[in-house]
């Protein structure tokens, strides 16, 4: 019998949010979804390939999280539309692998029930068995199924335990459609459906008699104390500042010393050129300069991580709904705005978790304020060179760098309350709720796919726009060529005459026309101001690896107005660092808010608000710090 | 007027990634939205 070649049928995950689908789905696809131990981690439809103990082959749809298909969030739109066939370009799914939480079936089986109402045919994932066993649970699988109708398979889906046994119930023909023989009042369908979820705990997944304080539950009493958990808290996050700091410095020094190794042997090989200055100065000084920041960037990421899977990541979310409440915000803002610390791209995505339109606007707002990654180059070039030390395991330079996030998280929730209450109240009243997933060990697998996700993401940002910009940037320093005085090249240059064109400018900020052309060039991307930099000061491999590490902050240091005041004081240094808190210089950012605000004003006025902001601020910081004789 | 290898290949790594540059600002990124349609994120 020949096999017929007809399209692959879909199944898709639907739970809710922290029941486990996406760490099930790239179990099933061998996908590397970003996973978390947090609600909201899927914002958008993900879609993989997965295959039956036959060979057949089947669509996964892994859906954001949802606690009802009457959902009201964006995110939980998604799902129910394409659980409807209602998403374009999507079919209505032919099973569904409805995910529940094993140790939370009170609430889990309520959105099974509603999923077997839809008549369509149903595999029920008793996901994390292990866990609801460890907490005393007696759970009978067996008769789960026999009371649901359905399929019901345990498992613990981010060891890949069940996950034969899954496929197994994925085999043709898929199972028929349940019965829902509990819904018989249409009007009190969701008393029938708590009564007979109460009815299935009772028989089938029995707790012990005594309640017994789980090992989350005694955690808690210290993490989530009013005082205590504030504390860990506080330690928690100056903790991963100073370790970005710190630990980051071995890497960052074996980065550096391939980088004046191949400068080195590019200098010994070629004679003096054109060429080579485009190699050494513009490719290597553009391109290493951004890339020797990569272990630090990677270290974040490691952290947020390691936060979201092992659990704490909600409870931060617990303590800032009061802190977030006074800005106008709910506890839903803190991951999309603690997201953006890394990159506000997936914290404004992130956004679409919260319910109120109006409330998910101002995040959208104020989220590239949360100082994201690519600020760190700036502010790792600067804040040694404010403390006169050399770059690494300082407590003083991570308290400034902690400062600085400080300065703009304030600033944005006080631009949050501003604009939350110019846009009014809600029409309909949002109600936060979070769940606290029981503490758990971290997911390394997941955490270290995702750091270096992000790792090749940078490398190719770094190989690609802003290898493009060091070369466009090294022609603008060295064109039109000048016959005369080689160190007054610069300033015949294209790049010389813009700087002198904007100098006026940024003049009264502190700034001379080399920062300003420097600002100038990273608005498409922050992180391009230190390879500007370095070429405009032409920065080149020294040989020795101690004097290269330092040779840009010495040629800073050492950079003077032609009345011989240097240029870099710690208030024009203060100044710089303040603009590039509040300047929104990605255009990425800015696409993506266009995206999810739907409209495009959003994202211009963003745009203009924040480089207007950071002008002023900066003016104000310069002037002022003048007039008290700083 | 003498011109060594260094400075053609130095201007012609430069006409070219401006071209890319050129190239890719009128062509513009053209990517699907990841949230499908209809998601209510006013996305047509």
């Amino acid at each position: 019998m020949s096999a017929v070649p007809d399209s692959p049928k879909t199944i898709a995950l639907i739970g809710n949010p922290n029941s486990g689908k996406t760490t099930l789905f790239n179990a099933l696809t061998g996908a590397n979804q970003k996973v978390g131990n947090y609600s909201g981690v899927t914002v958008a439809l993900k879609s993989g390939e997965t295959y039956t103990p036959h060979g057949k082959k089947l669509r996964v749809l892994d859906l954001p999280g949802c606690y009802s298909l009457r959902a009201s969030s964006l995110d939980e739109k998604v799902a129910v539309d394409a659980l409807t066939g209602q998403l374009p370009g999507y079919s209505k799914p032919d099973l569904v692998v409805c995910v529940v939480d094993a140790s939370n079936l009170e609430r889990h089986l309520q959105l099974a029930l509603q999923v077997i109402e839809l008549k369509i045919p149903v595999v029920v994932a008793l996901n994390m068995v292990d866990m609801a066993e460890r907490s005393g649970l007696r759970l009978d699988p067996a008769k789960i199924s026999e009371e649901l109708g359905v399929p019901v398979v345990p498992m613990q889906a981010n060891a890949s335990k069940g996950l034969i046994e899954l496929k197994q119930a994925l085999r043709f023909p898929f199972p028929h459609a349940a019965e829902p023989h509990w819904a018989t009042d249409p009007d009190h369908a969701e008393k029938s459906r708590r009564e007979y979820v109460m009815q299935i705990c009772e028989v089938a997944a029995r707790r012990p008699d005594a309640h017994q304080l789980t090992f989350s539950d005694k955690l808690d009493n210290y993490l989530l104390h009013p005082v205590f958990g504030w504390i860990f808290f506080a330690v928690t996050v100056f903790l991963v500042f100073w370790s970005i700091f710190s630990f980051a410095a071995i890497p960052m020094g074996w980065i550096e010393s391939a980088q004046a190794a191949i400068s080195g042997w590019m200098e010994a090989t070629l004679r003096e050129g054109d060429f080579r200055s485009l190699l050494v100065d513009g490719v290597i000084g553009g391109v290493g300069g951004v890339l020797v920041f990569l272990p630090q960037i990677l270290l974040l990421f490691f952290f947020i991580g390691l936060l979201e899977s092992s659990g704490y990541m909600a409870r931060a979310a617990y303590l800032m709904d009061g802190v977030m409440a006074k800005a106008g915000l709910s506890g839903k803002a803190f991951l999309p705005l603690f997201s953006s610390y890394a990159c506000a791209i997936p914290g404004v995505m992130a956004t679409r978790t919260i319910d109120s339109a109006k409330e998910r606007i101002v995040t959208i707002f104020v989220a590239p304020w949360m100082s994201c990654s690519a600020r760190l180059p700036v502010y790792f070039l600067l804040v040694p060179l404010l403390m006169h030390e050399k770059e690494g395991n300082s407590w003083k330079q991570a308290l400034i760098l902690f400062a600085l996030y400080a300065l703009g998280t304030g600033s944005a929730f006080m631009v949050a309350r501003v604009l939350r209450r110019k846009l009014g109240a809600d029409k309909s009243i949002n109600h936060f709720l979070l769940e606290l997933p029981p503490y758990r060990a971290p997911q390394w697998n997941y955490i270290f796919r995702h750091v270096l996700d992000r790792a090749w993401a940078f490398i190719a940002k770094a190989g690609t726009i802003i290898l493009g910009l060091s070369i466009l940037l090294w022609a603008l320093s060295t064109y039109p060529k000048y016959d005369g005085d080689p160190a007054d090249a610069l300033e015949h240059s294209t790049m010389g005459k813009i700087g002198a064109i904007i100098e006026p400018a940024v003049r009264p900020l502190g700034f001379d026309g080399r920062i300003g052309t420097a600002i100038l060039t990273s608005f498409a991307a922050r992180e391009v101001f230190n390879s500007t930099l370095s070429v405009l000061f032409r920065v080149e491999d020294a040989g020795d690896e101690q004097a290269t590490r330092n040779t840009l902050r010495e040629k800073l240091a050492s950079a003077t107005w032609p009345d011989g005041r240097p240029i870099f004081t710690p208030l024009t240094m203060v100044s710089l660092l303040v603009f590039y808190i509040y300047a929104l210089q990605c255009l990425a950012t800015s696409a993506v808010v266009a995206r999810e605000s739907g409209s495009y004003k959003w994202a211009v006025g963003q745009f203009f608000f924040m480089s207007a902001f950071a002008y002023v601020a900066s003016l104000l910081i310069f002037q002022v710090g003048k007039l008290f004789g700083f | 007027m003498n011109i060594d290898w260094q400075t053609l290949a130095a201007a012609g790594i430069v006409i070219m990634t401006l071209c890319i540059f050129l190239l890719k600002l009128t062509r513009g990124n053209k990517k699907a939205s990841p949230c499908g349609h209809n998601c209510g994120c006013k996305k047509i």
